[in-house]
């Protein structure tokens, strides 16, 4: 179950917040920051606890309805964990 | 929207007397958590404190200050530096200082922070040292101080010359300390200086001390000129790049606040304080011409050693086995190390600055008349062994719009038994400004098992640059106009064995820091520290000893209060929890109430500390800073239980004289001794008091 919530600093900057669980383990808390180099161009990082892990990423929008996101979080002994997404908005 | 601007800036201004606070609870906050790093109870931030003094009594020009000086500040980022040089360069000189107001990536909270100390002025101050002048507008400053051992201690205990003589258990001195100080300064521009220092336990005057005081230092030392950029005889520290090669002073490590990830090297700078390892002895000499600038140094000077005994291996050689920094000669040991090793650095350090590009090559030669052989075990069979250290580093820093990028890359080189030994280091950050309330910071550490320098500082988990790899990453975001947040992670991992530690071990540590201040006279913030190590287990058949994680948490809750313009509150209650597999979890606690008392028309300030601490053993001892007089440094360990209480009265009379009287104690609960040795007090209760006096003119 999670249950997450965002706040926009200003135009530029948002900040994200999760708290999620799953019965058998401990409870993940997890922050996020992104940054909007330009209006459609986006840079992110991210922490996470139990366990520990850091992410970054970019996530670019084009045409108003696509929207492309690549990530990568990392475990100090997992290592490099990488993610994209596609989106197609209606 | 002008208006509004205007007016909080107008408030600003007729509050000087809370900004001032603001300043010293900024120096605080950063000593106390530096200290917290070190796990130490001895140190000396002189340098860092002296600049800030140094700023507030003599204002910088924004319209005249140079990138050097404005980092000299400690508190603006490359990105606002940057930010204020590009507006002076497009519209010209700021006419007030409103028009700080205007630059996209200050806040009113920066503005806030650097008010105190700078000003706006279209006169170009130009330098032009006469004789008559530097004497009549130059500052003389003299401290003394007294700091007595109250309850004797073990190594006082009164033995007989034959004992004393044979034994490693007692002190030589009488259990005073002493410090005095005189020194001379115009404006930035010259500082001549003495200072002399004894440590409790040392002689003085007799013995092993003819020449009275155990430790005595002196500099000259100017900045200024066209092409002598500056200059120094005598002691002095230097600082390069970004410090993992050569940086002869402190620096800041991991605080709650990312600005301090950085360095801002200030080539030459006065040695003023009394450490008596941590500087260099000699010349230096920083030339500029155009954008280049070149630092040349010199440095000789004698370190305390144990001279081994020579074995087999090293007949007609005499060597070093170990080099003892603490500086303290009380003992019949530690006075036979006294000045037993010559040190000599030299090195070298080309610069090239244009705009916000800024370029350095450095070389470094480091060498000892013995050679320095350390006993070898498995974690420490990288470090230097011989007579030589050689490292050449290149660093770099460079603003681009909101975006500074910085890093430095070094290499050392030692001879050791006909072979070519030594590592690489490098660390690579960029601080970004995404706004002009929002930061971010990111940095990269990685420090090789064979890198080893004498003189640098860089903020790393271990005691030195080396065989460590880190990535941190940090934020400080203003969310509302009362709250705002600091926090960080840093995740390392140490790829060879430690002290005591038999195995490659991974970590890490995050804070997070909200905090809430709705206005100028009321505080409240919250921490929380993870930080997670992996240590050697307590539980050892004697053969294999394994590693566990070890997981610290800190909380913390602190509010401060400007009740009026007499009375300040400070409340902080401060928990702690260790949790490892051999060992049941441990807690500690303390309690503190700060009071600042300022009575009306009497030139008096008064500051007060009633504590209260419980911690279940050593390991989760808490640090606090304390209030003491002016470049005293006081950052005890609270550990067990007990009270502590402190008082600190500050006088300032004849208009050129200030007296510091502080008291202070611990009493502990159920102990009927403290320490053992010759550091053992029997008694519950260890007091401790500082007398000093400044006359300055």
């Amino acid at each position: 179950m999670r249950l997450g919530t965002s706040y926009k600093i200003s135009s530029k900057v948002l900040l994200v917040a999760e708290a999620e669980k799953n019965v058998d383990y401990p409870l993940r808390g997890k922050v996020g920051i992104e940054y909007a180099v330009v209006s459609n161009f986006f840079i992110r990082g991210g922490f996470a606890t139990q366990p520990v892990e850091v992410s970054f990423g970019v996530g670019y929008q084009f045409k108003k309805y696509f929207k492309l996101d690549l990530g990568s979080c990392y475990h100090q002994t997992l290592g490099w964990s990488p993610n994209f997404s596609f989106n197609y908005q209606l | 929207m002008w208006l509004k601007l205007v007016v909080s800036l107008l408030v600003l201004f007729a509050t000087g007397k809370v900004i001032s606070q603001a300043r010293n609870e900024i120096i605080q906050q950063r000593i106390e958590f530096i200290s917290e790093q070190l796990q130490s109870e001895d140190i000396d931030l002189t340098n860092v404190i002296e600049s800030l003094n140094f700023y507030f009594d003599n204002k910088l020009n924004l319209n005249t200050a140079n990138t050097e000086d404005l980092e000299e500040l400690n508190l603006l980022t490359a990105v606002q530096i940057n930010d204020l040089l590009l507006h002076r360069k497009l519209f010209g000189k700021l006419i007030t200082i409103y028009e700080l107001q205007s630059l996209k990536y200050w806040d009113l909270s920066i503005i806030q922070l650097v008010l105190p100390f700078v000003y706006v002025d279209d006169k170009l101050d130009n330098l032009h040292i006469t004789f008559k002048e530097a004497l009549k507008e130059g500052n003389f400053e003299l401290f003394t101080r007294y700091q007595p051992t109250i309850e004797k201690k073990g190594g006082y205990a009164p033995v007989s010359d034959s004992v004393l003589n044979a034994s490693n258990n007692y002190y030589h001195g009488s259990s005073d300390r002493y410090y005095t100080r005189f020194r001379y300064t115009y404006k930035t521009n010259i500082s001549i200086g003495i200072t002399a220092e004894k440590d409790a336990g040392e002689q003085f005057f007799k013995g092993a001390q003819k020449n009275g005081f155990d430790f005595y230092s002196a500099h000259v030392f100017f900045k200024g000129g066209k092409y002598l950029k500056s200059f120094a005889i005598g002691d002095y520290q230097v600082q390069i790049g970004q410090g993992i090669n050569m940086w002869s002073s402190y620096a800041f490590g991991k605080t709650a606040d990312i600005a301090t990830m950085k360095r801002n090297a200030i080539p030459i700078r006065a040695y003023t304080s009394v450490d008596e390892s941590r500087f260099m002895r000699g010349v230096a000499a920083d030339f500029g011409y155009k954008d280049f600038s070149l630092l040349t140094f010199a440095s000789v000077k004698k370190v305390d050693a144990k001279q081994a005994i020579a074995d087999s291996t090293y007949d007609d050689l005499e060597f070093i086995s170990t080099i003892d920094l603490s500086g303290l000669h009380r003992t019949n040991s530690e006075i036979a190390k006294k000045n037993g090793l010559t040190e000599y650095v030299v090195g070298t350090n080309l610069r090239y600055v244009k705009g916000p590009l800024r370029l350095g090559v450095t070389g470094v030669a480091q060498g000892y008349d013995k050679p320095y052989l350390k006993t070898e075990t498995y974690y420490n069979q990288f470090d230097f062994r011989g007579k030589q250290n050689l490292s050449a580093s290149f660093d770099y820093n460079y603003v681009y719009r909101n975006v500074n990028l910085f890093g430095e890359m070094s290499h050392n080189f030692f001879q050791y038994e006909g072979e070519w030994n030594g590592g690489g280091a490098m660390v690579h950050g960029a601080m970004v400004s995404l706004d002009a309330n929002a930061s971010i910071g990111l940095l990269y550490r990685n420090f090789g098992n064979g890198y080893q320098t004498f003189y640098n500082a860089w903020f790393s988990e271990g005691s030195n640059t080396q065989n460590e790899q880190g990535l941190y990453a940090g934020t400080k975001l203003k969310i509302t106009k009362a709250w705002s947040l600091n926090g960080y992670i840093d995740l390392f991992k140490f790829p060879w064995l430690k002290y005591q530690i038999d195995a490659p071990t991974q970590g890490h540590e995050f804070l997070i820091q909200p905090i809430y201040k709705p206005n100028k006279i009321f505080e409240i913030y919250g921490r929380f520290r993870q930080q997670l190590r992996q240590k050697n287990s307590r539980d050892s058949d004697g053969t294999v000893t394994g590693v566990e994680d070890v997981l610290q948490r800190n909380y913390r809750l602190n509010v401060s209060y400007v009740i009026n313009e007499f009375f300040s509150f400070k409340s902080r209650l401060e928990y702690v929890t260790i949790n490892r597999l051999s060992n049941k979890s441990e807690k500690g606690m303390l309690f503190t109430q700060d009071l600042l008392y300022k009575p009306k028309g009497l030139p008096i300030d008064i500051a007060l500390r009633y504590a209260l601490f419980d911690t279940d053993s050593y390991d989760t001892r808490l640090y606090s800073f304390e209030n003491n007089a002016l470049y005293v440094f006081a950052v005890p360990a609270y550990y067990y239980q007990g009270n502590r209480a402190y008082v600190l009265v500050r006088y300032s009379f004849l208009r050129h004289c200030d007296l510091w009287v502080r008291y202070g104690y611990f009493l502990y609960n159920n102990r009927q001794s403290i320490s053992s040795g010759s550091e053992g007090i029997l008694g519950s209760k260890k007091s401790d008091l500082v007398i000093q006096l400044r006359i300055s003119f």
